[in-house]
């Protein structure tokens, strides 16, 4: 049985802090970050552009390079804080118990190698004493796993000679090769037509079905997350602001952010009504960021608030009809109490 | 589901035009390019001149025939016979065996510890970088050829001298070259998927970075040979590589001068004909190398 950490997650994520300093501006990409993965879990992971998604997933898997680094907090895998090993020592959890999908297949891909020969280098880096032939024969069943047809004939061909579809696929056979505790999705769909993406978003669910891995899912777009994830954690300047089940960011939104960021997305209904809202103004400089809350300059609600200004919020547990909510926001409870009634 | 099947390309039966590859993509270049087609035809003379003429010419390159001294180019003698009476074409021939061998080695010497030198900085970064390019650095401070003798003079005068200081100023260049192939390599998502993977360094180098370097590589090798085989009869000529009796270009060139005054200009003139047109001949191939293989070149000739 595969160990899991003491709390019963797969994956824990401990005050987690990622910095990158160049001169002498040091930019805070996550900011104590804590969560849990439970074994099943579909974590989706949404935000704007450069809110901490990818750092963060970066830093889970210890592939952040100088000038950054993870400053401080634990990642929990099977009982270990596997963010205080070695390079060397990460290889070894890198792909076999943690693996990533990255969101560009035209370029995830070595251009000048067929496509078996990548799926092979991943089994034989785990593997080394895998024979050829062996290794040949997991390489054709991993294509057949991920719907590709002729697939002992397509191992030899090079990733141009596939579709972006495909090269998705194949990106994803190569995660799944070690069968991961944890797999991240860093927007697998973002780069794909929506055809494809719906195609790619079934595979990936029958696949983390039938191999019992958690997933946690980076992606701009809310739509995907309401297909497939479970759970979701909203993500702005790099901290958690809203953490629930993946029903209540649909219904009753409790952070101001969130309700916002579901505001941008577009439907009939709401363009019949006139043009979409924006989230006025930008993110702020992670690198000076404010005493207050983060996001309040930009906060229907706590914008010209003092209050907002010059205490950061603390994350306030709530129990919702739908699930216990995180929220990071100093009216979270009321504007919870105001959802419900 | 709705697979990719419909877009899937009907796959040909016999070998794809992959398994034709880059070779039979070389050999339809060579055929379809006069440019490309003369000098390597020239080079390919130059080999069968170099390694077949000792299988069936009689003459020796050092057999000394003081009576057949200085006599111009005839039936017996194609290339007429030096103030010895050894034999030109013999020693021509001698002679370019040494240069291309020579010339071989140093271009493989210094494109392998360059090579890896500059895999090595770029990857690692940080003070090994810094320090192997510094180092660079210092040897690129001085000019080329007179770095070269100087390290021959050191280590004292001959060919073998001659040729470890024509590959230790290459040495820079290679370095140079593949830590910036490196740098941007590193960079490119297959790479940092390969990582995210489990692929260690080592692994990612040997697997991902050395085999992308290679046309680079090449085409700095192609120039940098008909470089080390000017720069040895060079070297040889002003008397610091080869030396009497070895049959090696410049110092036959160095040889025969003093006799092209009194007349006997073959002794001189058939070493630096070969010369000229092996070096000529090398960097032509060269540049055509650089257009098929330069990933930012044109593709004008494929």
């Amino acid at each position: 049985m595969d160990a899991l950490n003491d709390n019963g997650s797969v994956l824990s994520v401990r005050n987690l802090s990622t910095v990158f300093e160049t001169g002498n501006a040091a930019t805070c990409a996550v900011r104590d970050v804590s969560f849990d993965l439970r074994p099943d879990e579909r974590l989706g992971i949404v935000g704007e552009s450069g809110s901490g998604k990818s750092a963060m997933a970066l830093s889970i898997l210890g592939l952040i390079e100088p000038p950054g680094r993870v400053s401080g907090g634990e990642i929990l895998l099977g009982g270990r804080d596997i963010s205080k090993l070695s390079d060397r020592q990460m290889g070894a959890v890198r792909g076999k118990e943690i693996a990533l999908v990255l969101q560009d297949p035209s370029t995830a891909l070595d251009p000048v190698k067929t496509i078996g020969r990548q799926i092979i280098e991943v089994l034989a880096a785990h593997e080394p004493d895998l024979k050829r032939k062996a290794a040949r024969k997991r390489a054709v069943e991993l294509l057949e796993d991920v719907d590709i047809s002729h697939a002992e004939r397509r191992l030899d061909d090079y990733p141009h000679q596939y579709s972006g579809g495909m090269r998705q696929r194949v990106a994803i056979a190569m995660a799944i090769a070690l069968n991961p505790k944890v797999l991240i999705a860093d927007e697998p769909t973002t780069a794909l037509d929506v055809t494809t993406q719906a195609q790619i978003l079934s595979l990936m669910d029958r696949l983390v079905e039938d191999h019992n891995t958690a997933v946690i899912f980076i992606t701009h777009n809310l739509g995907v997350v309401s297909e497939f994830c479970d759970s979701v954690a909203v993500m702005y300047t790099g901290r958690f602001v809203e953490t629930s089940g993946v029903e209540h960011i649909f219904s009753a939104p409790t952070h101001p952010y969130s309700e916002a960021l579901l505001n941008c997305v577009p439907n009939p209904e709401k363009l019949a009504q006139g043009p979409l809202p924006a989230i006025t103004g930008f993110p702020p400089d992670l690198s000076q960021l404010p005493s207050g809350c983060s996001f309040a300059p930009r906060c229907p609600v706590g914008k010209d608030l003092a209050q907002c200004y010059e205490k950061a919020p603390v994350t306030h547990r709530i129990s919702c009809p739908d699930g216990e909510v995180g929220v990071e926001c100093h009216f979270a409870e009321a504007r919870a109490r105001g959802a419900s009634t | 589901m709705i697979g990719d099947e419909g877009i899937t390309p009907a796959l040909p039966d016999g070998p794809s035009p992959r398994e034709a590859g880059r070779a039979g993509r070389i050999a339809k270049a060579i055929r379809s390019d006069r440019q490309l087609l003369i000098p390597v035809a020239v080079l390919v003379l130059i080999l069968l001149f170099a390694f077949l003429v000792p299988t069936f010419w009689p003459e020796s390159p050092s057999k000394q025939d003081l009576i057949s001294a200085l006599q111009p180019p005839s039936g017996s003698h194609p290339m007429g016979t030096d103030q010895l009476g050894r034999d030109v074409l013999a020693r021509v021939s001698e002679g370019a065996r040494i240069s291309l061998v020579v010339a071989l080695l140093v271009t493989l010497g210094g494109a392998v510890v360059g090579g890896v030198i500059g895999l090595f900085a770029g990857t690692l970064g940080g003070a090994p970088d810094g320090i192997a390019m510094r180092v660079m650095d210092a040897i690129l401070a001085f000019p080329p050829l007179i770095l070269a003798m100087a390290v021959t003079v050191g280590l004292g005068v001959g060919l073998s001298t001659a040729a470890l200081g024509i590959a230790l100023v290459s040495v820079p260049w290679y370095a140079r070259l593949l830590r910036s192939e490196a740098l941007r390599i590193r960079s490119l998502p297959f790479v940092e998927a390969a990582h995210a993977m489990g692929a260690t360094k080592s692994r990612i180098i040997a697997r991902h970075v050395v085999p992308h370097c290679m046309p680079v590589l090449a085409i700095q090798m192609a120039a940098a040979f008909g470089y080390a085989i000017l720069a040895l009869a060079g070297l040889s000529f002003i008397g610091l590589g080869a030396q009497v009796p070895t049959p090696e270009w410049g110092a036959m060139i160095t040889e025969g001068q003093q006799f092209t005054l009194t007349g006997q200009w073959w002794i001189a003139i058939f070493p630096g004909f070969f010369l000229l047109i092996t070096v000529t001949a090398t960097s032509m191939v060269a540049d055509c190398i650089r257009d098929i293989l330069d990933p930012r070149g044109s593709y004008a000739r494929i």
